[in-house]
């Protein structure tokens, strides 16, 4: 069996500040690391193949900079991985990350299994992995919170408003986890240096069969134009002191916004 | 230009013929399930009952065939779990531009554009939307009832190969957060599982709902995602909002920063909680949150 786990390579979204001067967004001060949800994907891939025997690939697309991403998902337990990066990788839109990501499941294929986290920290846009399954033409599920393998065949169970659904899925086919399907393990830093760079492939957009020119911001789906913050911060009474004052405090507060009624 | 809004059984369509109206001509709601009532504001409703298993390609499949019929080139959907999945698969198979949680909509020389919030809150950012046909989806509200029901018909919707559903088990719905007067919600400041008793006793004494942060959930798994107020759990306006031992990461303020009266108790004085706070106790919550909850069982009893 051959897992692909999709992993992004995000900005740390608590770091990023909108500048008013400016009206930009400071993004690539930021620090970087592996999209949380990822990390779920990735563990439910390393539990499988210690389960029915497998070769656990990392895909990534990205910044030169996301090798760092890959080498941790490798020390998580990945057997190796592939990031495919370019002048392009910078700015692409789902649709484009999702191409690229077929593209590499395709050419480091055939895979029996891609699996990948319900959303990016950054983004938030939950697209990529059905795009990638649509591309594919294979099945998806999204919101897996439990994942069991068969042989030929994983039964899933996934979220959905007010239900839990179950479903076999016959292989190959694309899967997103929620945060509820593990815990995943922890690595050092020592055990993320000590990983070879020999496990980690670098690809062109060519190399996965994908045409750079068809990556440019113009020719994607969508683009962002214009960027304005988000909400203004309340003006607030700050309440410090002996507890049994604050309490009276908040209580006065609570009555005269007549917030019980 | 023809829109056609996507939402579910019990959700209230007017917010998103809101959003549409202003870049649409007409506006048109398809109600995917058993029945539906007529959507305010909106040229037609009809409620469409797929023949199939109601899984996520199938309704792709359907939902693309009533695009292709109407010739819509704008494609709203209700931003629940299931309309999210069948977003990704339509995009895919139109070849649309698609913006998730879309908060508003616009036109330029350019085209169509949509805002939406960017980098888990921090911006809203605007998006031009470079296909022939947009899909976006956005936040839904529960339907009051009581609307006049719409027309019914049934479609084919024939499943993908390979997917087969084997069971559906309705959950029940422990967080009635989306629509609560009051939400009490305790972050990481919380030490033990064992205090989620003591915030407990504060929503208790307030007639509030129990309500927590992403690290909760994902981290601890203390308490499940209908409890989780922020971006990937539940949006929250209620008209009090007590947030004890929450730091506000973005994600968390997103979902919660529409309430009435915001209160914040955390010791950490510049924790950023407090700038969308009215009330910013900055206090040990171990001190402040029993004796607040005792006072004001005390005075309602």
């Amino acid at each position: 069996m051959r897992i692909l786990v999709c992993v992004k390579h995000v900005p740390d979204t608590t770091e990023v500040r909108f500048d008013p001067a400016t009206a930009e967004l400071k993004v690539r001060q930021a620090p970087t690391k592996i999209n949380n949800y990822d990390e779920n994907a990735l563990e439910a891939g390393v539990v499988l193949r210690g389960a029915l025997g497998a070769e656990v690939v990392v895909g990534c697309v990205g910044p030169a900079e996301a090798s760092k991403t890959v080498k941790e998902a490798v020390a998580m337990g990945a057997d190796r991985g592939v990031l495919v990066t370019g002048p392009w990788a910078g700015e692409l839109d789902a649709a484009g990350t999702a191409r690229v990501l077929a593209g590499l499941a395709t050419a480091e294929g055939p895979f029996d299994l891609v699996l990948a986290g319900d959303v990016s920290e950054d983004g938030y846009h939950s697209l990529v992995p059905g795009l990638v399954a649509s591309y594919l033409s294979v099945p998806f599920v999204r919101g897996v919170s439990a994942l069991d393998g068969g042989t030929g065949t994983v039964a899933v169970d996934r979220a959905v408003d007010g239900a839990v659904e179950s479903y076999t899925v016959a292989l190959p086919a694309v899967l997103s986890v929620t945060t509820a399907i593990n815990t995943p393990r922890t690595v050092t830093k020592l055990q993320v240096m000590k990983v070879s760079m020999s496990k980690v492939a670098t690809r062109s957009a060519a190399d996965v069969g994908v045409d750079e020119a068809s990556l440019a911001p113009q020719a994607a789906a969508t683009r962002l134009v214009a960027v304005r913050p988000a909400a203004t911060p309340r003006r607030s009474e700050v309440v410090s002191g002996e507890p049994d004052d604050i309490v009276a405090t908040v209580i006065a507060r609570i009555d005269e916004a007549g917030v019980l009624a | 230009m023809s829109a056609l809004v996507v939402v579910e059984p019990g959700h209230d369509a007017q917010t998103l013929v809101e959003l549409a109206r202003p870049v649409s001509t007409t506006v048109d709601v398809v109600v995917l399930g058993e029945s539906g009532e007529q959507a305010a504001g909106a040229d037609s409703t009809v409620v469409v009952t797929a023949d199939g298993c109601g899984c996520g390609e199938a309704t792709a499949a359907l939902v693309a065939e009533l695009v292709g019929a109407k010739g819509a080139d704008l494609l709203v959907l209700a931003s629940t779990e299931r309309l999210r999945e069948v977003a990704a698969l339509l995009t895919a198979r139109l070849d649309a531009a698609c913006a998730p949680d879309a908060v508003a909509l616009g036109r330029t020389d350019e085209g169509l554009t949509a805002d939406r919030l960017l980098y888990g809150g921090v911006a809203i950012g605007t998006l031009a939307l470079q296909r022939p046909v947009a899909i976006v989806t956005a936040a839904v509200k529960p339907s009051a009832g009581g609307g006049a029901p719409a027309p019914v018909q049934t479609m084919a919707a024939p499943c993908i190969e390979g997917k087969t559903l084997t069971g559906r088990t309705a959950v029940a719905d422990e967080g009635g957060l989306a629509n609560a007067d009051r939400v009490v919600a305790f972050g990481r400041g919380v030490r033990t599982h064992d205090d989620i008793a003591m915030v407990r006793a504060l929503a208790d004494a307030l007639g509030a709902e129990l309500g927590c942060s992403r690290p909760i959930v994902d981290d601890l798994k203390w308490l499940d995602l209908p409890h989780q107020v922020g971006l990937t759990g539940t949006t929250v306006k209620p008209q009090l909002y007590v947030a004890v031992g929450i730091s506000g990461q973005i994600q968390h303020l997103v979902g919660m920063r529409e309430s009435k009266l915001i209160i914040s108790i955390n010791n950490n004085a510049s924790a950023p909680i407090f700038e969308a706070s009215d009330v910013a106790v900055v206090a040990d919550l171990y001190e402040v949150v029993p004796r607040l909850a005792q006072a004001l069982a005390a005075r309602s009893a």
